[in-house]
């Protein structure tokens, strides 16, 4: 599948042949543009019209005018009422009336094409019936950025053989019994891939952050998170006790005064100096898809003597002429970033976190963390499809396929971002990001886009409040080295078709145009 | 004269191309009003409610704006 497109790549357009587009700093803008106004005031009239509907069945429901599905109480005389926030009058309300477009069960392995169940609902999105059938459609919802994720082929075959000779759970915490020959293996080849002296891996992704920030940080120190940090960052920063301090999202100017303020006036209370500032970012931000300003960063950190957390969940392996990640889009030193973490769910296929960089760090995570003490550490499978992808992903020749893989995910990526702006939509993010979101809005254009795609076949993800503020609801494509270019042209041109119906195809920067003149 | 006539089977595509434009307005105005994700007994009331208000408007419109207007000429002059 993916040889023949890349033949394709070399008959036709022969002068894409870069992953990252120039050996100096690249220079691509990420473009925001800004919301039209009359998608603003449909939106905001959406929300007034389901807050009215939401009152009104609300008063049939407590005067039992009207079946009452879903969470309920009595609300006996003396008790706090339980359910009477904004939140679970927007998940009855709103949330539960598209619940037919989120948590869809799947029924096959989320390769390139994806088996979603088909569900049918009598009453309205409050229970479904499975009738039974299977829609198969293109899968761009999975985070498989590099296509690992099979279950035939020679990885799988060697898992299936650690099954048989290592078992499948370590039974224990990594300080006491749980650190085979296996993990120590995957640590020295994870430090070689990324450069630094040593690396140490968890079994969970969240658990690596929310578990590891309080180890590094404590009580008189500063964290400067950016805005749009995921959840397990915040987390782990609550739980460590420093001060946090957040600045707008790639902002350099905001964070260089933050620093300045924050040093100068010390402390909270005592004003004396702090004992660690650290900066703590993420590599692509997966729900605007755009990149931290690396070389910037480090600027900062050497002029004002920070520490930096770089949190590549989503970059490592899609980033880089050499699936480095985002240290090796931005060509700049490994030995610059402190603390390199990543997670191996996106683009390795598998389970868990890691943390890199010098020896000394790494060895006081293994004594003072609390997922080393308290986690159960990965089990032996999980490792091995990780070490089989890592060897892949060493071997620096051309035509094997570790690099094969990464040259085709950013010949997608670039590919299909052009074609979609060229189409008329806002999309957000750098120009190389693997992460697409283009903006719908509305919560009723969200349900109407994902089930008029599921409709044609192509399997989306679509997301709105609150995991996005009010007004932007969005579509995130996640792209992948399993797409071929049939696929990607399958999805612009229902992308096409669903934009008109839905009349979304409205930027100004990029005035819309049929998709057969949007060529490269 | 036999550019602007069209023939019997064009006629019937441009019937359907009409339709589907109606349906398309319908479905403008179904996602812009949020009556897409509401169950069809909200729409008919949501609806009613919109005709009922927009025609008693337009009716009042057509029967008292020509004597406002007249005495407001009145008025002025």
């Amino acid at each position: 599948m993916a040889r023949t497109s890349r033949h394709e790549k070399k008959k036709t357009f022969s002068n894409i042949g870069e992953t990252t587009p120039v050996p100096e700093h690249p220079s691509l803008e990420e473009v925001y543009e800004e919301t039209p106004f009359s998608e603003a005031f449909w939106t905001y009239l959406n929300y007034v019209m389901l807050n009215i509907f939401g009152w009104f069945r609300d008063l049939l429901r407590n005067a039992r005018i009207e079946n009452r599905k879903g969470s309920a109480e009595n609300n006996p005389t003396g008790f706090v009422p339980l359910y009477q926030s904004y939140e679970s009058f927007y998940t009855r309300n709103v949330y539960q009336r598209i619940s037919d477009c989120f948590n869809r069960p799947i029924g096959s392995v989320p390769g390139g094409k994806l088996d979603v169940l088909e569900r049918v609902t009598d009453d309205y999105n409050w229970s479904f019936q499975f009738t039974g059938n299977k829609i198969t459609s293109i899968n761009l919802g999975s985070y498989n950025y590099l296509g690992f994720a099979n279950n035939s082929g020679h990885i799988a075959e060697n898992v299936i053989n650690t099954i048989k000779t290592g078992g499948i759970a370590t039974a224990s915490t990594t300080q006491e019994f749980g650190t085979l020959m296996q993990h120590r293996k995957l640590e020295s080849l994870l430090a070689e891939f990324l450069g630094t002296e040593d690396a140490i891996a968890f079994g969970m992704g969240f658990a690596t952050n929310a578990l590891n920030i309080p180890s590094l940080v404590g009580k008189g120190c500063l964290i400067l998170s950016d805005e749009l940090n995921h959840t397990s960052l915040v987390l782990g920063s609550r739980l460590s006790g420093a001060t946090i301090k957040v600045y707008k999202h790639n902002d350099m100017i905001h964070l260089e005064k933050l620093l300045r303020d924050a040093i100068v006036s010390g402390q909270p209370r005592t004003h004396r100096p702090w004992r660690k500032i650290l900066m703590i970012v993420e590599g692509v931000y997966s729900m605007e898809g755009s990149l931290c300003k690396l070389p910037e960063l480090i600027e900062l950190k050497k002029k004002y003597k920070a520490y930096l957390y770089l949190d590549e969940a989503h970059s490592i392996g899609a980033m880089g002429s050499r699936g480095r990640g985002v240290v090796d889009y931005w060509k700049c030193d490994f030995k610059d970033v402190d603390v390199l973490m990543g997670t191996f769910t996106k683009s390795f296929a598998a389970a868990g976190g890691y943390i890199a960089g010098n020896k000394d760090l790494i060895n006081h995570i293994r004594t003072t963390s609390h997922g080393t003490a308290y986690a159960t550490s990965m089990s032996p499978p999980v490792v091995e499809q990780i070490t089989s992808v890592l060897h892949l992903l060493l071997d620096d020749n051309e035509e094997h396929e570790g690099h094969r893989r990464i040259s085709q995910l950013a010949w997608n990526t670039r590919y299909f971002r052009q074609r979609l702006t060229k189409m008329g939509f806002i999309v957000y993010g750098h120009p190389h990001s693997p992460v697409v979101p283009a903006l719908l809005y509305s919560p009723s254009k969200i349900a109407a886009f994902n089930r008029e795609m599921l409709k044609r076949g192509v399997a989306v993800v679509t997301v709105g409040f609150p995991a996005t503020p009010l007004v932007l609801g969005r579509v995130r494509f996640c792209l992948s080295a399993s797409h071929t270019k049939e696929m990607l042209d399958e999805v612009l041109k229902h992308a096409e078709e669903v934009g008109d119906l839905l009349n979304m195809r409205k930027s100004k920067l990029n005035p819309k145009r049929p998709f057969h003149q949007t060529e490269f | 004269i036999l550019d602007t006539y069209t023939t019997g089977l064009e006629m019937f595509s441009n019937i359907r191309r009409f339709f589907k434009f109606i349906h398309w307005l319908y479905l403008q105005y179904l996602l812009n009003t949020a009556l897409y994700m509401l169950e069809p007994w909200e729409r008919l009331l949501f609806s009613t409610l919109l005709i009922g208000i927009l025609s008693t408007a337009i009716y009042s419109a057509f029967v008292f704006l020509p004597h406002h207007v007249r005495s407001l000429m009145q008025l002025i002059s």
